[in-house]
């Protein structure tokens, strides 16, 4: 008769869970830990671009601005030169009225001249009768008066003056 | 009661009338006109070698600007705008040519470059200011004989009617330049009279009958309610170059030579006798030609005497014309 006698197992090998426990902790950690950073990183950035957003809103606003004044002044650059060139027109046919006025008045002036010269009156001789009109023949012994003109009235003279100009300074 | 009071200033005779006022009021505003005349002579008068101007002309030139006097720099000031709006018809820059001409009386200044003719046009400044400090630099010497007048009558003015009451009438007359308002002793206008430069009665008479030039029948009476009325003329202030041949003191800038030929005499109204003495000279350079047009343009009244001896004048100055 015999008896087995029961083989002694092999110790197991001892498995270091404990490190693998202390990697997946230290990966958990620091993945957690990544996790929290790369959140505070993005409220920073977030704040950030919530920060510039009305600066930004503000520069395209000012670039819209700049446009719509860029045209402004396009429009007034035409609408002047517009108003340049009927200027120029106008004050060209401005001048030429000038002159023609000039002349007129020259000529206004040279009537008025003339028309102080004409006497406001003539004394017209009275009409001769009897043998030098209608008798027969002779008209000798009787003389016919000229007609004269009377003498042009004088000038008005000019009214007392409280000043005169005119030249100034020693001679 | 109408007042009057008269000495000399600036080389002319100087009178101040006032109606309606106290003799009082009207001595006050004389000192006051006496005064101001006396500082636009020592700030203004080319005639004088301590005035501000004369100082200033020594410096002619120097970039750097000098303190100067407020009036010396209001009347460069001005000089300036209306030499931009004449287009340099008024130039002050003819001290030089003057003398060159053998002008005798005023301080001799310093030889200058010659100016091209046609600076008229060009845009380069002649003078250089810096306000806050009040001071100015000028590129050549200056003769403010065009406007020194003008600019005393514009500040004695200014000091007579702080002086005089309100239904009061004054006419200052600084030797043929005027600036008043009415009433006059006889009606609500200064009746004044537009002087013959050539003299009617004696066509050729020479520069010393200016003292009978006041009995001399005037080309014209006009009515003066409120502004002032200014006249350049050629029938003082000519004498003989250094060739013989006879110049007068109305240099026309673009040519550096005498100008105005066919003309005697103009006459501008005008609200300003600064102003008023400013056009004179601008339309006299104008010549007959153009004077007519740019006295129109400019909505002046205007009367000018031509060579021949004709008194022309725009429908605005027949409008004030009383007489003929």
């Amino acid at each position: 008769m015999t008896t087995q006698v029961p083989v002694p197992r092999p110790p197991e090998p001892k498995r270091p869970y404990h490190v693998g426990v202390a990697i997946g902790a230290t990966t958990g950690i620091f993945a957690i830990s990544l996790l929290g950073a790369s959140r505070v990183q993005y409220e920073v950035d977030r704040a950030l671009i919530a920060d510039r957003s009305p600066v930004e809103r503000a520069i395209t606003l000012l670039g819209t601005h700049h446009d719509a004044m860029d045209d402004e002044i396009e429009r007034a650059r035409d609408a002047y030169g517009d108003g340049a060139a009927r200027y120029t027109a106008m004050t060209a046919r401005l001048g030429e009225l000038e002159v023609d006025l000039s002349t007129l008045s020259r000529a206004v002036m040279a009537v008025e001249r003339l028309a102080a010269a004409v006497p406001a009156s003539l004394g017209l001789p009275a009409i001769p009768t009897g043998k030098a009109y209608g008798g027969s023949g002779s008209t000798s012994g009787t003389k016919v008066k000229p007609i004269a003109a009377a003498p042009p009235p004088p000038a008005a003279a000019p009214p007392p003056t409280s000043g005169s100009t005119g030249a100034s300074g020693a001679p | 009661m109408t007042s009057e009071h008269a000495g000399r200033a600036l080389g002319s005779p100087l009178r101040l009338t006032t109606t309606n006022t106290t003799e009082a009021v009207a001595q006050a505003a004389w000192s006051a006109v006496l005064a101001e005349f006396a500082a636009v002579d020592a700030a203004l008068s080319n005639y004088r070698p301590d005035s501000g101007v004369s100082q200033l002309n020594d410096l002619a030139g120097c970039p750097a600007p000098a303190p100067v006097d407020r009036r010396l720099y209001t009347a460069l000031a001005t000089s300036d705008r209306a030499w931009r709006v004449t287009r340099g018809r008024f130039d002050p820059r003819v001290a030089t040519v003057l003398q060159d001409l053998g002008r005798v009386g005023p301080v001799a200044v310093r030889e200058q470059p010659a100016v091209p003719a046609g600076r008229a046009t060009e845009d380069r400044r002649w003078l250089h200011r810096d306000p806050r400090a009040r001071a100015i630099a000028v590129d050549a010497p200056v003769d403010l004989g065009g406007i020194g007048k003008g600019l005393a009558l514009r500040w004695a003015w200014r000091r007579v009617v702080s002086i005089l009451p309100g239904p009061a009438g004054a006419l200052l007359d600084a030797g043929g330049d005027l600036v008043g308002r009415g009433p006059g002793p006889t009606e609500a206008a200064w009746l004044i009279a537009i002087e013959d430069p050539g003299g009617r009665t004696d066509p050729g008479a020479s520069a010393n009958a200016a003292a009978a030039a006041l009995d001399r029948e005037p080309l014209a009476v006009v009515g003066l309610e409120v502004g002032s009325i200014c006249t350049s003329s050629t029938r003082l202030g000519r004498w003989e170059d250094r060739a013989g041949r006879q110049v007068h003191h109305l240099i026309d800038p673009a040519t550096g030579q005498p100008g105005g030929d066919g003309l005697r005499a103009v006459t501008i109204m005008a609200s300003d006798p600064a102003w008023a003495e400013i056009r004179t000279k601008e339309l006299f350079l104008a010549g007959p030609s153009l004077i007519a047009a740019i006295a129109r343009q400019r909505d002046l009244p205007c009367w000018w005497v031509t060579a021949d001896g004709t008194l022309e004048m725009t429908p605005r100055a027949r409008q004030l014309t009383r007489w003929p």
